[in-house]
């Protein structure tokens, strides 16, 4: 009887291996607070998979020059945001947008500022191909690693099967989605009962942000801090990236962008789509002024009459929504 | 009876265990096949074709009005204006020869690559090519990593031409220099760039070309490369990506069915 059941045993283990998506319990923290973590059954996290969009990140093969790797641009000291306007790909060549924080990508239902790339591992493919970015091509990166016998037992024991788009576009997937940040100086005040975590002024930012006279959190709701959803802020009366309306066609979504994160703000600058603002005092000056009045200005932007001391408190508060361990987790480094 | 249940067991598992290997769902992917799979995804050679079916293909003869393509060489376009290509390259899908379709195959068709294979189809006398240029909806918005390797759509491919957002794949992409000078009588060393994709900007083409199939059989159709231009004023309407262009990429989408001939 042992033997009939070591023999059934083997054929489920045959059947499970066949769907090489034991799902193992990733190495991963996603707070209690959080939203179940959007997984694609196509691409469940194991450990390998993990490792192996590790390693692609950080490597600058992937560009047509070597130069530039994901991480050039997604920083983790940063929040996986970078410092400049906009970001800058091979030869010097300078993007349109800034580079998003990719804090809690796992979240984010339609990826680019416009949401026009429905998943994360189709997103991991452009800046592959984009002329100012890396500006390269996935045959050109697999003959660059073909005698790499590292790499392809890590693509092979990912996804059983050699180095090719399909384990690159979903490894990168797979590691990106352990960017979980939810241990800011904001969640243990919230959801920890650690009181002492907030400053005062802090507490006087947070006390700022949820209410009725501000509605910061009507679009950057928590835990994630925001709901997501497109909108126009007045940010300019014509705007020369068209937004959301790129995507639709529809006139009313120009100047639609998604509504960002907040979480680690205070260090993803400069701010905006395109950049154009280096402080987040400048940004909240800009939602006090109430927008610069844009036929498809969203009703929620509107002057907010903050006091320069009501200001500085909520900087202050988006200052606490810093963690610290996300951007010195060795897990998440190169 | 212990014993002979393991008897019986072991062989039996260690079928089903053979039978439900670990590959991909490999088979004859051709609908005009005998043994044809429709549950296979990858094709692996294993095709078997009825004795009265004939491997069809088709043999692109690309020119630049009457003279043979050719890269970053000079020809003139259709109001005199010189141009140079350096890119021409566009999707090929839906084919089918009078009534016989050729499945769900797609083709990355460039200047360097004449000859494409289409498959088998019944022999006999076919009056209409018709095929896509561009792809359809349904493959267009899928991820380019999820193709075979060898497919034209997979992103391994390193001919594909994807936008790498929503709109999909970069059906028409055709690059190179143009004079702009406004009496033509410069260099082309401006550079146009068309990219024309979207759903909504693929194009049916219909060909007559009468042809007998038997044994193999090759149709041999002409791409003038030229007229993918014709009636548009390179001059100034030299660059669309498609969406921040529309008006331009529907005007190169109007050219396309005058671009080919069967020869």
């Amino acid at each position: 009887m042992t033997r009939a059941v070591t023999c059934v045993g083997l054929l489920l283990l045959l059947f499970a291996s066949c769907e090489k998506e034991e799902a193992v319990e990733a190495v991963m923290n996603v707070p209690s607070w959080f939203p179940e973590l959007p997984v694609p059954e196509g691409n469940l996290l194991t450990s390998e998979r993990i490792a192996l969009g590790r390693r692609l990140f950080y490597d600058p093969l992937l560009s047509s020059d070597s130069s530039i790797s994901c991480a050039s641009c997604h920083i983790q000291s940063l929040g996986f945001a970078e410092a400049r306007q906009v970001s800058i790909g091979v030869e010097g060549r300078a993007g349109q947008r800034n580079a998003p924080s990719l804090g809690n990508v796992a979240y984010v239902p339609a990826l680019n500022a416009d949401g026009g790339i429905p998943t994360l591992e189709l997103q991991a493919q452009a800046p592959i191909f984009a002329h100012e970015e890396m500006d390269f091509t996935i045959a050109g990166f697999l003959g660059r690693i073909a005698d790499d016998a590292t790499y392809t037992a890590q693509f092979q024991a990912a996804y059983g099967r050699e180095p090719d788009a399909f384990g690159i576009s979903r490894g990168l997937a797979s590691f990106q989605r352990t960017f979980i940040s939810g241990n800011s100086r904001f969640d243990r005040f919230e959801y920890m009962n650690e009181a002492s975590a907030l400053t005062e002024a802090e507490q006087r930012g947070r006390e700022l942000f949820f209410s009725s006279a501000t509605q910061c959190s009507a679009c950057h709701a928590p835990p994630l801090f925001t709901t997501f959803e497109y909108a126009n802020i007045g940010l300019y009366e014509s705007y020369a990236d068209s937004g959301r309306a790129r995507i639709t066609h529809l006139p009313q979504d120009n100047g639609k962008f998604r509504v960002p994160s907040l979480r680690n703000i205070a260090l993803t600058g400069p701010y905006m789509h395109d950049g154009s603002m280096p402080t987040l005092n400048e940004v909240v000056a800009h939602f006090n002024a109430g927008g610069v009045g844009h036929p498809f200005q969203d009703a929620r932007i509107r002057p907010l009459q903050l006091t320069p001391q009501q200001v500085d408190d909520l900087v202050a508060f988006l200052g606490a929504l810093t963690d610290d361990a996300f951007i010195t987790d060795p897990d998440l480094g190169p | 009876m212990k014993n002979s249940f393991i008897k019986w067991a072991m062989p039996a598992f260690a079928i089903i265990a053979m039978s439900t290997g670990c590959s991909d769902n490999e088979g004859c992917t051709d609908p005009n096949a005998i043994n044809y799979d429709a549950e296979a995804e990858t094709d692996n050679g294993s095709c078997v074709y009825d004795s009265s079916s004939a491997e069809v293909s088709i043999h692109f003869h690309s020119k630049l009005g009457a003279a043979d393509f050719a890269y970053d060489t000079d020809a003139l376009n259709w109001d005199g204006r010189k141009v140079r290509f350096t890119r021409a390259q566009f999707y090929m899908s839906k084919v089918s020869l009078g009534t016989q379709a050729f499945g769900d195959k797609y083709f990355l068709v460039n200047p360097d690559v004449e000859h494409y294979v289409l498959g088998n189809i019944a022999a006999g006398h076919h009056h209409d090519l018709v095929f896509n240029v561009g792809v359809d909806s349904a493959s267009n918005h899928l991820d380019p990593a999820t193709w075979p390797s060898n497919h034209a759509l997979s992103s391994n491919n390193p001919d594909h031409f994807h936008w790498g957002w929503d709109p999909g794949y970069i059906f028409i992409a055709l690059e190179g220099l143009v004079d702009t000078t406004a009496d033509k009588s410069g260099e082309a060393n401006a550079p146009f760039i068309f990219h024309i994709g979207m759903d909504n900007l693929l194009t049916q083409v219909e060909l007559m070309a009468h042809a007998d199939v038997e044994g193999n059989t090759m149709v041999t159709v002409e791409i003038d490369w030229l007229k993918f231009f014709t009636n548009i004023d390179m001059r100034t309407d030299n660059f669309t990506h498609t969406m921040g262009n529309m008006m331009l990429a529907q005007a190169v989408k109007n050219n396309v069915t005058t671009v080919f001939t069967v020869e």
